[in-house]
């Protein structure tokens, strides 16, 4: 047997080893959400995105972007096409967000409630981008029962926030019992309302942890539309100036 | 309208040779370098009643952005606009005044020819916690929505706050202190040394809030030249002040204010405001802006009305608010409605607006424009209409 092909069918078995043996059957629902973070949260990342608007007439709207992440808080996007919204840009550190305005000039301060508007007319609201990541950090969580999803079995869990500021104080997570990703989120307002509902596909390996490369967001007040992110190519642990996280930056985007 | 007449500029010669030049430029150039060029061309169909007439005024509006990164941190752009007018293009100021004062001022007729100019021109040296910056920039800032006050050199158009404006021609520096702070220097030449413009800001994030603070040292004219009446001098204006935005019980809330001391006046200038957005997207904001320049009761006189007109003024009056709320309907369609106000004199604006994205790189945008008040007051004379403009971006 040739090198190459050996060392392939030994990653091969050691993937399906990972993959196969239902080691996270007994795991708590703390403990899930830890492993969740494990994939989903990045020391830093780059990642090209595809995000897709489809309307209720059927017509689509793509939009790309370029982000930049590092650890849970800081997060850069560059918007690249289409031509009506390149260069628009974003920053967020923390809770706080800023837009530049490419044909102002001007950055400005996303704040307060309005965080809850459409992010470039998607059914992802500037909370959503905004939000931290890691939901271990933020919400307390149980697992309410075990679920099949698309062929998957899921841990499913409840969120309560921890914090009173957060957009959505209550989620629903259907998480892959061997993945340990998620599979689908409802996201619920105070009331229990169903706010929205995030579907998680294409899930792929990436060096050493799982990753979703789909998500479909589905809004209950828009009935009208539907978005689809899509990953075209992501990279973690890339090395990143502390100077992308910064307002000059967003300003001049050089 | 508010600073009506900034921006007019005359100029017939070169208009397509240039621009097919730059596009022609930009292709050959983007296989060289981290190059890119964009733009959108606009035509917009207004109409107004102004003197007991129905006026039309259209126009073609081109506009090519060019960016360019040269390596070790260099960047220049540039935008260049091309507008060509049809219709009424020749507006005496008179006719934008109260019919009692319009007699007090010579004719002064406003020529809308067709002009080119650039936007934006400027390159940008970053070769570490120093950046610099040459040419005609954006000096723009203020956490204020509508009524800026910091805003030294150009004031929004407040019937349209959003819409683009022109840069200025300035060299900048700024110190980064940090991710969230740090500390511009800028000079603008007019003149003399002595007559340009110079200014320091600072800005800081610190408890979720943005600070910033600004001290400027300016030359201007309340009236310039060209409206029908001598004049005035240029004449040293210093102004410090500085804003804070950041968000208290789940509002956005910002404060921006200035004090003035110029033309043997001084003055304070503040605007204070909010938003809130519901659920369901809609988005209310609500702004009031103090003028200690102004006055609390027409009739004004008209060099205020002049003043106003060139921009070089925000309001006649002293006490203004400015509200709108907005929402989608669907993700295709946005609807508005906007009012501008003048407390002292009762006058108001009402702008409702109508957008939809008619395709990924096509807006269609209706504004209208009616106004409320007496005869003399800041809005009662202003001229109803209204505009349908259609952009596609490329």
């Amino acid at each position: 047997m040739p090198t190459e092909l050996r060392h392939a069918t030994v990653a091969a078995l050691a993937l399906w080893v990972s993959t196969a043996t239902p080691s996270h059957a007994q795991l708590t629902a703390r403990e899930v959400l830890d492993r969740v973070d494990a994939n989903m949260t990045v020391t830093t990342a780059r990642l090209t995105a595809r995000m897709s608007i489809t309307y209720r007439e059927g017509d689509v709207r793509d939009l790309t972007f370029e982000s930049w992440s590092l650890g849970t808080d800081q997060a850069f996007m560059e918007f690249t096409a289409p031509a009506r919204d390149a260069g628009s840009r974003f920053l967020r550190r923390g809770n706080a967000m800023w837009i530049f305005l490419p044909r102002v000039g001007k950055s400005v301060r996303i704040q307060g409630h309005m965080l809850r508007q459409g992010l470039m007319g998607s059914d992802f609201s500037y909370g959503d981008a905004s939000e931290n990541p890691s939901m271990a950090e933020d919400y307390d969580a149980t697992i309410e029962r075990r679920d099949t999803l698309e062929g998957r079995q899921a841990y499913v869990l409840y969120l309560t926030a921890r914090r009173a500021d957060l957009s959505y104080p209550g989620r629903r997570v259907w998480v892959d019992m061997e993945r340990l990703v998620p599979l689908k989120e409802e996201w619920f307002a105070r009331s229990g309302k169903l706010l929205k509902t995030a579907e998680f596909g294409d899930v792929r390996r990436v060096g050493d942890r799982w990753y979703p490369f789909r998500i479909e967001l589905d809004n209950a007040l828009q009935a009208d539309t539907r978005t689809t992110l899509q990953v075209l190519d992501i990279r973690f642990n890339v090395a990143i100036a502390d100077e992308i996280f910064s307002l000059r930056h967003l300003e001049s985007g050089s | 309208m508010t600073g009506w007449l900034q921006g007019c500029r005359v100029g017939r010669h070169g208009i397509w040779p240039v621009a097919l030049a730059a596009v022609v430029t930009s292709s050959q150039l983007q296989a060289q370098q981290e190059f890119r060029a964009r733009g959108y061309f606009e035509h917009q169909f207004a109409v107004n009643h102004t003197a007991d007439a129905w006026r039309q005024l259209d126009y073609d509006r081109f506009r090519v952005d060019l960016d360019a990164r040269a390596g070790r941190g260099t960047f220049g752009t540039a935008a260049v606009v091309f507008q060509l007018y049809r219709g009424d293009t020749e507006i005496d100021v008179r006719d934008l005044l109260p019919a009692n004062l319009a007699s007090d001022i010579d004719s002064a007729v406003i020529t809308l020819d067709h002009q080119h100019f650039l936007n934006h021109a400027y390159v940008r040296f970053q070769p570490g916690p120093v950046q610099l910056t040459v040419g005609k920039q954006y000096l723009t800032w203020g956490a204020a929505w509508a009524f800026n006050p910091t805003e030294l050199f150009r004031p929004k158009d407040l019937f349209e706050p959003t819409y683009e404006r022109e840069g200025v021609g300035a060299l900048s520096t700024t110190l980064s202190l940090g991710s969230l702070s740090d500390v511009m220097v800028a000079f603008v030449p007019d003149g003399a040394f002595d007559t340009s413009g110079k200014l320091i800001r600072a800005r800081h994030h610190v408890a979720g809030f943005d600070l910033s603070a600004l001290a400027a040292v300016t030359h201007e004219a309340l009236v310039p030249a060209g409206l029908g009446i001598d004049p005035d001098p240029l004449e040293q204006r210093v102004t410090v002040g500085g804003d804070v935005s950041g968000e208290l019980l789940g509002l956005g809330i910002w404060a921006e204010g200035i004090w003035s001391d110029h033309a043997n006046r001084r003055w304070a200038e503040i605007t204070l405001g909010g938003n809130y957005s519901f659920t369901d997207g809609t988005l209310v904001l609500v702004e009031g802006y103090y003028n200690g320049r102004g006055q609390s009761q027409n009739p004004y006189p008209v060099e205020s009305w002049l003043s106003r007109l060139a921009g070089s003024s925000r309001s006649l009056g002293t006490a203004m608010f400015y509200a709108s709320g907005s929402r989608p309907l669907g993700q295709l369609w946005h609807v508005g409605m906007s009012v501008l106000g003048n407390a002292g004199d009762g006058s108001l604006v009402l702008i409702p607006s109508v957008a939809y994205a008619f395709a990924e790189n096509v807006d269609v945008v209706f504004n209208g424009v009616l106004t409320i008040g007496g005869e003399g007051t800041e809005f009662g004379t202003d001229n109803q209409g209204g505009f349908l403009r259609g952009r596609v971006y490329f």
